[in-house]
């Protein structure tokens, strides 16, 4: 059984010597540029793979508007489709919840499959989220 | 094949003012088609389950959880501090303390909280 913290998935790796790479799901919730979520999100993507785990994000409610593309880069703020283009580039798989993105209009502008170099990213229903939790060590709740 | 795994839903926010709760039951509903997801409501979310609130949105979702005998458990402190009662609930639901609620939430595998 595993710890409530994320620190327990890595130690839990290494003591029991099965695997040296973890599963990590992340669920979260938060619009672009209004909390920092996001770049959180993106933030611990980026040092759990460059720890060598693998990551599996999952996009909910406000959350898909934070894969849209094109958005403005401004000094001094963390662009956050840069830093999704960043984990995609370094492997992560992200889910975006299609329900959600039709509501909000913008299913045509978030980042795709083609021009992210064939990086894993689509769009997907709510079961997939299911999926996510089935295969993963440990899910990341981030609201 | 993965270990079986304990998820809880875990609804907080009102059903006035935001989709939480409409969205946390369809999270419930399309969990359950992999695991068998208990939804836990606290604070404000009890109002989601009041006989007379307005459900258009959400009724199906309770429909479907109380029809695949999913249990919807709702924290006694949350509704004692609204001044509410078993009464002022649809029957579907169940109320148990908060120390109860509170051991549901630390045994579980996964908690997703809206």
């Amino acid at each position: 059984m595993l710890g409530n913290g994320i620190l327990d998935v890595h130690e839990k790796i290494l003591v029991n010597g099965e695997s040296n790479m973890a599963k990590i799901g992340i669920l979260f919730f938060s619009g672009p540029y209004q909390a920092q979520s996001p770049e959180t999100v993106c933030k611990i993507a980026n040092a759990a793979i460059d720890k060598g785990h693998e990551v599996r994000i999952f996009c909910y409610m406000d959350a898909v508007n934070a894969v849209l593309r094109d958005q403005k880069e401004i000094e001094g703020i963390y662009n956050i489709e840069k830093g999704f283009r960043e984990i995609l580039a370094k492997g992560a798989i992200i889910r975006l919840c299609n329900l959600c993105l039709l509501v909000r209009g913008t299913l045509k502008n978030c980042l795709n499959r083609e021009e992210c170099d064939g990086a894993d990213i689509k769009r997907a229903g709510t079961p997939d989220l299911a999926k996510i939790i089935e295969m993963t060590d440990k899910l990341i709740v981030i609201n | 094949m993965s270990e079986e795994k304990d998820i809880i839903i875990v609804l907080r926010q009102p059903p006035h003012g935001t989709l939480y709760p409409v969205e946390g039951l369809r999270m419930s509903v399309a969990v359950s088609g992999d695991f068998e997801p208990i939804t836990l409501v606290i604070n404000d979310a009890v109002f989601a389950f009041l006989r007379d609130v307005d459900k258009t949105m959400y009724q199906t979702h309770i429909d479907f959880l109380i029809g695949i005998d999913l249990d919807i458990i709702l924290d006694k402190k949350s509704l004692d501090e609204r001044g509410l009662t078993q009464n002022d609930l649809i029957d579907e639901v169940i109320i148990k303390e908060h120390g109860e609620i509170l051991k549901i939430l630390a045994d579980c595998d996964v908690a997703i909280s809206f």
